[in-house]
């Protein structure tokens, strides 16, 4: 049987605030600095995530314009303008819809 | 005050708080969720606020200034620092409370608490490590251009530094990671703060991009990122995020800046 893991709920306002007090009273340990194996280790695992990582756009058609956007499901790690997608590095790929006449002009 | 946590924030991410706020030790997968966690409540919101918009208007914006100053001001930033902190830590839960945030230590608002400790932390301790390497890159002879610390709106200026024409950050290797998994690196070499595997000796790292390292020349060894503390303190050459990051010891990348400028300086 799996060990249940202890959340705040689990504790009582009372054990709350005692882990506070104790918090303030230790100064940390906090989000100071790793040691370099895991600090490497947890980078690693980071990218490895990133490589995998699907991010999902949706699209509306308003004014017979596209309008992007970043599915609610999707990491929050891709800025999306209108119809831009503004990559990390700074450069910034344009959907436009192809126009009837250029869809005709494209098959001939 | 209403909060709400956002839908997919798990028992996993709770659990990783309260082991924050108790101080516990942390294996690499509860380190992983604890980041993950801390950036999953940038979205959690308090009233109108996200948990990010209502930190900086109800901690950081009156804490801050006072705190830099102080830290500037101080002989020794490192130690004044853990008192500066403490005076901060201990006004949180009543700054929290003036904004009608009553029942901090029930569940949600105390991941509210948590996550204003947690961010208070992580600004003290970053700008308590700026201010150490700037004052010692000041002391080895580095020409650098840094902004003003002093001005919040410098503070916020995208980068902390430039040296010779590149851009640089100074971060504590959590909050790295916390960019690391959050974008892709935007400027062209870090500054870093780690510990070592034996008695938890600091080592200072400096990561560049090929470009920043070319300007100062130099061989690399390559290697992987979980091989690099093994490889360290040798120059040694990773792949991020598709491209090439160079890894130097701190007193490796000043040697070899300090000998640039000065060549730069003669043929002024």
């Amino acid at each position: 049987m799996s060990k249940k893991i202890q959340t705040p709920e689990d504790l009582s306002p009372e054990e709350l605030e005692q882990c506070v007090a104790n918090f303030v009273a230790r100064d940390g340990p906090g989000p100071g600095d790793l040691a370099a194996d895991p600090f490497f280790a947890l980078w690693e695992r980071f990218e490895a995530e990133r490589r995998e990582q699907v991010i999902e756009l949706e699209q509306d058609i308003v004014g017979g314009e596209i309008v992007l956007s970043v599915a609610p499901t999707s990491p929050d790690v891709l800025r999306v303008e209108r119809n831009e997608i503004r990559l990390e590095d700074g450069r910034r790929i344009v959907l436009r819809l192809r126009r009837p006449h250029q869809q005709v002009a494209a098959t001939q | 005050m209403d909060v709400r946590l956002p839908v997919n924030f798990t028992a996993a991410h709770r659990a990783a708080v309260l082991r924050f706020v108790q101080g516990r030790r942390m294996n690499d997968a509860q380190h992983a969720t604890q980041f993950e966690a801390f950036d999953m409540l940038h979205r959690a919101t308090v009233g109108n606020d996200t948990f990010t918009t209502f930190y900086e208007r109800v901690v950081e914006e009156p804490c801050a200034d006072s705190f830099i100053a102080a830290l500037l001001d101080a002989s020794d930033p490192e130690v004044a620092a853990v008192a500066l902190r403490r005076e901060v830590n201990q006004r949180i839960p009543a700054l929290l409370r003036q904004t009608g945030c009553l029942n901090l230590y029930q569940v949600p608002q105390f991941y509210l608490l948590a996550y204003c400790l947690y961010w208070w932390y992580a600004f003290t301790v970053g700008y308590t490590f700026e201010v150490t390497i700037l004052r010692d890159l000041t002391i080895s002879g580095i020409a650098y251009d840094a902004h003003d610390l002093r001005d919040r709106q410098a503070r916020r200026s995208p980068f902390d530094l430039v040296v010779l024409g590149f851009t640089g950050d100074i971060k504590t290797s959590t909050y790295f990671l916390h960019v690391v998994r959050s974008q892709a690196l935007p400027a062209d070499f870090y500054i870093t703060r780690l510990y070592g595997r034996l008695g938890g000796v600091q080592m200072l790292v400096v990561f560049l991009k090929r470009p920043a390292w070319n300007a100062i020349d130099g061989e690399t060894l390559p290697a992987t990122l979980t091989a690099l503390p093994s490889v360290l303190p040798t120059v040694a050459e990773i792949e991020h995020g598709g491209q090439a990051l160079v890894v130097a010891a701190y007193e490796d990348w000043k040697a070899r800046v300090l000998k640039c400028q000065r060549r730069e300086e003669k043929r002024e």
